[in-house]
């Protein structure tokens, strides 16, 4: 008898508190959340979609040139592009400047570190204001591990200055994308540990003093963040020789550490900077578009 | 036979519910009969409050907002806090209101045990005043950050009605006790006859004193009765006591280039922790805890508060202060942090730190400030306070002597602007903010023309709301609430 | 005995199951209705597209701007729900050629516009209060009627404000609202416009519905040099170099309003003038303080044209030629789209 009812009443606590514990139905672990969510038909799509589509297919990145609420952060404000920018944008410094040679020179950094989305924004990154005029604005999107972005579509143009500054600009903000995902390591926070500029004094020092205090321009010099990310920057913009000759002048260990240790980190990663100079010369100056 | 076996029942249910009676009715106390002074002492070392008013940095103008950078998890708390609105979040539950409170009453509770207890103890009677006195010393302590926090600025005119916090001076014996709140005079003058027992109790006990900086000294005493006093306007009196710490300790700061050097020489984390050691600065009287993160909402990179623009962009480069201004992540951002503990850029639980409670550059600045608004102010005296400040601010080769200001009041201009330089990120500003009725401007986006909200000068919010935490403890407190 | 104890047992089974049901009793939140309905946000989206394709004229935002307190600025929206393309008109600039894209999706509980490219939306949103008070390209359809279409700002502005902006109720665009067609008839960089017109001083009458006001002011066009409509352009917030968040707009042209106050009994004489833009078949009297320039005379002066008017825009209705003399009729609008003010040019020749 006391048997039955302990099971019975086992049974009624058991049951009784059985329940659907997803109130919203159950998780399909099917569904990819991250996928789109309406994919434009088809029959709507223009130049650029099918552009972007077959980039997807060449690169394995998603090029975002419209925005939909799940492309914009809740604190970060930015433009879409013009149409007409955009197409040649993505044709001439996405496909031609960045994707194709950085598949063909460095198949291994390639591979690994391309981000699997790019979004291509009007304007600037704005922080907190969508109206602000008074402050400086990101360049591109570069915190999350898997997006990049640029900004500044709108003012595309194929004069050679511009698109140097643009895909330079592209690389540093892209370091800032593996400083994030890695971490730009102990060591080289320790090497100008307490000689870095902060605000305001990193806008007011020349390249040649920021380069003997062991930054390659001011910028560098504001913080650990700004200084991985301007090394990336530097060589990709300078020949191996000039980045040399500077170091030479400025008589600075630290800059040469640094210089050492960027060139090693990206080299582990499959690529060397040096030759990525090379490449984005001869993409940008030695053929005109 | 049924008959018998209900009236069984009931009897046995009827003698368990009224035994259960006595049981709940008498209070529960299953505390350790404390008998030793040595037992008593460590209560006394135990009963030591942490800076648990540090929090109060991001209500002053030393800081301004930056959403971009913030920890999500950071919003819900201390954004209203940010913009003095009285309720908030309490999931974070350090380096808030609802933690002070509960904090600074725990350490009265346990001052409360001691100062109770004392008088059953057996031993030595000098070393029983030493403890007593420290004990009384402590309660005024906790007392004055608590009326200080929770209550309007000290004002002799209006003291007598404005609302204090609820006086506690005993061991509660009841289960629950319920207190009202008193006003400000009353517990201040249970803080100055606290202080003046304590005193006298810890003269007769002198020799029993412990002499390490994380335990009152006569010298911390009295830097604690020249801020009482600069905080009550009574200058006469702050400088009479600001001069006895001088004359036991020396103008004696600490020396910034020798933390420059480790600064650069060291790790920024070794750099961080050594910034408060005693064993190489002249600090007054410290406390040391070592699970609780103070700064939590400007202590590290992701806190969402950071030093203000104005004082980033003022502070020159060559003065060594701005080297605690840690800047990071990118241009854009731009925001810094002001290293003074062990909070680090990357570190939002840098715990194990020492915090301090009273500095000798404190006691100058009092000083200088007292020596100028006292009736016959004295400017010389004060510019030489604050240049055997700024004299180690500086390298050598850098450090100018400021030119001497004309008048009183350029002068005070002069001692506030370095007061507030020198202390920022100690939470000492809101006080002064408090005491001077200064204006400020919070935005929640720095750029805007606009402020998101205002403190006007002597502002009701400027007393900080009962958390809610400590009106659902005592319900006493919700007809008694900080008008608004 | 045993029965005692049957019924204790009884009750206190029966007490458990009580506390055991009441005990797991809660609030179940469901989406049955959603599940059951599986169309509806289609339909919705499907209802809206298709009350967008149903004025092929377009539809009307009327949109708020710090410049004025009763004039609203019109936006004359026409989508093409074929090629997702949308043409955007206003007054403060001439539509550019280039195409813009919106796409109707589906949010949470309602379907969304949204105008994905850069286009004068984006503009607007960008320049923030002084042109609209637009603070998103991001809209939530509110409601769906033949005759009014309710949308509104997914987003109300900067970081912490509250989602959910400003709700424009959308109506057909009126069929006399032609200064919204394409073609451009109101250009000062056209000598034949110019004729008669440039440097000449006329007056305009200026009739404020609203206040029942009406006013005649001394009033003269003047073309502009290139070179000034260069430097103006380097000043202005809609001009790509100036704020690159934007696009949608032709490169702007101004020119030059003089104008004074006609008070019969004082014989004044100072013309004040101001540097409007051309506007989309409009005048468009924006100063440019938001950016900044070094010319604070010609925004001080801008301001004061538009207080002087009632209107931070006039829209050009038509123009009559008779010999030397020439009429020009202005409009400027209400929040409904009504005609909250009209000004009738006469060159006086």
């Amino acid at each position: 008898m006391k048997k039955i009812f302990s099971v019975l009443l086992a049974v009624i606590f058991l049951a009784a508190c059985k329940k659907d514990n997803y109130p919203l139905g159950a998780v399909d672990e099917n569904i990819d959340f991250f996928s789109k969510r309406e994919v434009k038909p088809r029959s709507q799509w223009n130049e650029l979609d099918y552009l972007c589509d077959s980039m997807r297919q060449a690169y394995g990145i998603e090029i975002i040139y419209e925005y939909t609420p799940r492309i914009v952060a809740g604190n970060t404000f930015f433009m879409p592009p013009q149409y007409d920018k955009a197409l040649p944008y993505t044709r001439l410094v996405l496909d031609k400047l960045w994707l194709k040679p950085l598949k063909e020179n460095f198949p291994e950094f390639f591979a690994k570190e391309t981000p699997i989305e790019f979004i291509l924004a009007g304007g600037y990154i704005h922080f907190n204001d969508p109206t602000t005029t008074s402050t400086a604005a990101g360049a591109g999107l570069n915190a999350q591990f898997y997006r990049l972005g640029m900004g500044g579509v709108n003012a595309f143009s194929t004069n050679k200055a511009w698109l140097w500054d643009h895909i330079v600009t592209l690389y540093h903000e892209h370091a800032h994308q593996i400083d994030h995902k890695y971490g730009r390591g102990y060591l080289f926070d320790r090497v100008s540990q307490g000689k870095y500029y902060g605000i305001p004094g990193y806008a007011s020092v020349s390249e040649a003093q920021a380069q003997r205090d062991g930054f390659w321009y001011g910028y560098g010099g504001y913080a650990p963040e700004e200084d991985f990310a301007t090394n990336v920057e530097y060589m990709a913009d300078l020949p191996e020789a000039r980045i040399k000759e500077l170091i030479a002048i400025s008589q600075s260990v630290a800059l040469e550490t640094k210089y050492k240790m960027v060139h090693q980190k990206y080299l582990d990663m499959g690529m060397d900077l040096h030759k990525l100079h090379v490449m984005l010369d001869s993409v940008v100056y030695k053929v005109n578009y | 036979m049924k008959k018998i076996i209900n009236i069984i029942t009931i009897a046995l249910v009827v003698g368990l519910f009224s035994s259960c009676k006595d049981f709940l009715e008498a209070p529960y106390d299953n505390r350790i009969a404390l008998n030793n002074l040595d037992d008593l002492d460590l209560v006394v070392a135990n009963a030591y409050p942490v800076r648990a008013d540090m929090f109060t940095e991001i209500m002053t103008d030393n800081f301004h907002h930056y959403a971009s950078t913030m920890q999500a998890s950071n919003a819900a708390t201390y954004l209203p806090i940010y913009m003095w609105e009285d309720e908030f979040s309490d999931a974070i539950a350090v380096a808030t209101p609802t933690h002070a409170y509960s904090h600074y009453y725990r350490k009265i509770y346990e001052a409360n045990t001691v100062i109770e207890e004392i008088a059953t103890a057996s031993g030595d009677e000098a070393r029983k005043k030493a403890i007593l006195g420290e004990a009384l010393i402590l309660r005024a302590y906790s007392y004055f950050s608590l009326v200080n926090l929770f209550s309007l600025h000290y004002n002799e005119a209006n003291n007598e009605t404005n609302l204090g916090v609820p006086l506690i001076t005993e061991v509660p014996k009841d289960n629950r006790s319920l207190y009202n709140r008193a006003s400000v005079k009353q517990v201040y003058d249970q803080i100055d006859k606290d202080l003046a027992e304590g005193l006298s109790f810890m003269q007769e006990g002198r020799a029993y004193i412990p002499r390490t900086p994380y335990r009152f000294s006569f010298a911390s005493i009295n830097a604690f009765l020249t801020r009482i006093n600069l905080y009550k306007g009574k200058w006469e009196e702050a400088l009479k006591y600001a001069d006895m710490v001088v004359a036991e300790k020396g103008v004696l700061v600490r020396k910034m280039s020798e933390d420059n050097t480790r600064r650069t020489t060291t790790t920024e984390q070794y750099w961080a922790q050594e910034i408060m050691n005693p064993s190489i600065h002249p600090n007054l009287l410290l406390v040391s805890q070592t699970n609780l993160f103070l700064c939590r909402p400007f202590g590290y990179r992701l806190g969402g508060f950071y030093v203000a623009h104005d004082l980033f962009y003022s502070t020159p480069a060559s003065d060594f202060r701005k080297a605690h201004f840690s800047a990071g992540g990118t241009v854009i951002d731009s925001v810094a942090l002001v290293v003074k503990y062990a909070n680090q850029p990357n570190n939002p639980n840098a715990a194990q730190a020492r915090y301090d409670c009273f500095t000798m550059e404190e006691v100058l600045l009092s000083r200088a400030e007292a020596n100028l608004r006292k009736p016959n102010p004295d400017i010389t005296k004060a510019m030489a306070d604050i240049e055997a400040i700024r004299r180690e601010r500086f390298t050598a080769a850098n450090y100018r002597v400021l030119p001497t200001p004309a008048t009183v009041e350029a002068a005070l201009d002069v001692v506030l602007k370095e007061r507030k330089l020198e202390l920022i990120g100690q939470g000492f500003r809101w006080y002064d903010i408090k005491r001077l009725g200064i204006r400020i401007e919070h935005r929640k986006v720095r750029t805007s023309r606009d402020p998101d909200a205002v403190l006007e000068p002597n502002d009701k919010r400027t007393a900080i709301q009962i958390p809610i935490q400590a009106r659902i403890g005592n319900p006493l407190l919700d007809n008694q609430l900080n008008p608004r | 005995m045993l029965f005692f104890m049957k019924n204790m047992i009884r009750f206190f089974i029966a007490g458990l199951l009580t506390i055991a049901l009441a005990g797991c009793e809660k609030d179940n939140i469901t989406n049955a209705y959603i599940n059951q309905n599986p169309d509806r946000l289609d339909k919705v989206s499907h209802e809206f597209k298709e009350a967008l394709a149903s004025s092929p004229t377009g539809w009307v935002m009327m949109v708020k701007s710090s410049l004025s307190q009763d004039v609203y600025t019109p936006i004359v929206l026409k989508f093409d729900t074929l090629t997702n393309k949308v043409n955007v008109t206003t007054v403060y600039g001439v539509t550019a050629s280039t195409d813009s894209f919106f796409r109707i999706a589906n949010g949470t509980g309602s379907p969304q516009l949204i105008f994905t490219t850069g286009s004068i939306m984006s503009s607007l949103y960008r320049i923030g209060i002084q042109a609209s008070d637009i603070t998103d390209h991001i809209y939530n359809v509110v409601s769906v009627s033949p005759d009014t279409l309710a949308i509104r700002g997914y987003r109300s502005g900067r970081v912490y404000t509250p989602e959910g902006g400003v709700i424009y109720k959308m109506f057909k665009r009126p069929a006399d609202w032609s200064w919204a067609d394409a073609g451009i008839k109101f250009d000062m960089t056209s000598a034949d416009f110019r004729a008669n017109l440039d440097n000449v001083t006329g007056e305009l009458k200026v009739e404020n519905l609203l206040s029942s006001t009406e006013k005649v002011l001394a009033f003269r066009l003047i073309s502009l040099p290139a070179n000034t409509n260069n430097s103006l352009r380097s000043y202005d917030p809609f001009s790509i170099s100036r704020n690159i968040g934007t696009g949608g707009f032709a490169p702007m042209n101004y020119f030059y309003i003089e104008q004074y106050q006609k008070t019969p009994y004082l014989n004044t004489t100072t013309m004040v003038r101001s540097a409007p833009t051309q506007g989309h078949n409009a005048v468009s009297i924006y100063p440019f303080t938001s950016n900044g320039t070094n010319n604070a005379n010609t925004n001080a002066n801008a301001t004061a044209l538009k207080n002087r008017l009632e209107t931070h825009y006039l829209i050009f209705k038509n123009q009559t030629r008779t010999g030397n003399n020439v009429k020009m009729e202005f409009e400027a609008y209400d929040q409904k789209g009504k005609v909250a003010l009209r000004a009738f040019y006469d060159n006086l020749l």
